[in-house]
């Protein structure tokens, strides 16, 4: 981001700029507390403690990354690629993990449609600080 | 899909959101330059260009350097023109207001709200 937010800051009353604040904190409380994120919740545990499918993300991450500085055959790599996902796919709790993420990634996705109607601009796309949900 | 309730204050955040001035002088921006018909043309034709290129070089075929030129000169024209460029710079202050409003749902959650509601591959996100 090029802009500091400092640049930014709000001409409306304070009260406004409170309200956006508090209704975004209001929807994060309610979406924590939804079905679909405990068990996504539940699932990215299960995922972490398990060593099968952190072993292959590890791997999946060193092919991909490989791959991205061009080392080793182009083809071979993307091939390993293939076969470290379709056996992280044939994993239960991998398989569990992502029915959940899509199941979250689908009411998150309804929400910010709500909120990017309202808005009039698209809301998660411009909020976006990385490419990655995790947090890390 | 949602409940009444979440439907309810994801638009009165949507609504608070779009009070803001960042937002107001965006939305401004962006009318002007859906109304400016040399702006419209501009883009489509930016958009038509790199839509063709792309798709010729994922079929393989190696681009002349002048149409890369020609699409850089362009690109150049579409960002330069004031209706464009003042919509892009209006762009860029709502940026930074929206990710620290998110921030506020991403604290509740531990998770970022906007790349999951973006979400496109779980075996890159575990």
């Amino acid at each position: 981001m090029s802009t500091p937010s400092a640049a930014i800051s709000p001409v409306l009353p304070a009260t406004l700029q409170q309200t956006a604040a508090e209704a975004a904190r209001a929807l994060g409380i309610l979406l924590f507390n939804t079905p679909e994120y405990q068990a996504y919740r539940q699932a990215l545990h299960q995922v972490n403690r398990d060593a099968d499918v952190q072993r292959l993300l590890a791997s999946t991450r060193e092919r991909t990354l490989a791959l991205q500085r061009g080392q080793g055959d182009a083809l071979e790599q993307r091939a390993a690629l293939e076969t470290l996902r379709a056996e992280l796919r044939s994993l239960p709790s991998f398989c569990t993990y992502r029915q959940a993420e899509e199941n979250v990634a689908g009411l998150f996705h309804a929400v910010d449609e709500a909120v990017s109607r309202a808005a009039g601009v698209a809301f998660a796309r411009n909020a976006r600080r990385s490419g990655c949900g995790c947090g890390c | 899909m949602l409940t009444e309730e979440l439907r309810t204050t994801a638009r009165a955040l949507g609504e608070a959101l779009r009070c803001h001035e960042a937002v107001q002088k965006y939305l401004k921006a962006s009318a002007d330059c859906t109304a400016d018909a040399e702006a419209v043309d501009f883009e489509d034709r930016l958009l038509a260009l790199y839509a063709e290129l792309t798709s010729r070089q994922q079929r393989g075929e190696t681009l002349q350097r002048e149409e890369i030129d020609v699409f850089h000169a362009l690109s150049r024209q579409v960002y330069e023109h004031p209706r464009i460029a003042g919509r892009e710079a209006a762009a860029t202050l709502v940026k930074p207001y929206f990710a620290e409003i998110a921030d506020e749902i991403n604290l509740q959650l531990g998770v970022e709200f906007a790349a999951l509601a973006q979400a496109t591959d779980a075996e890159e996100r575990a």
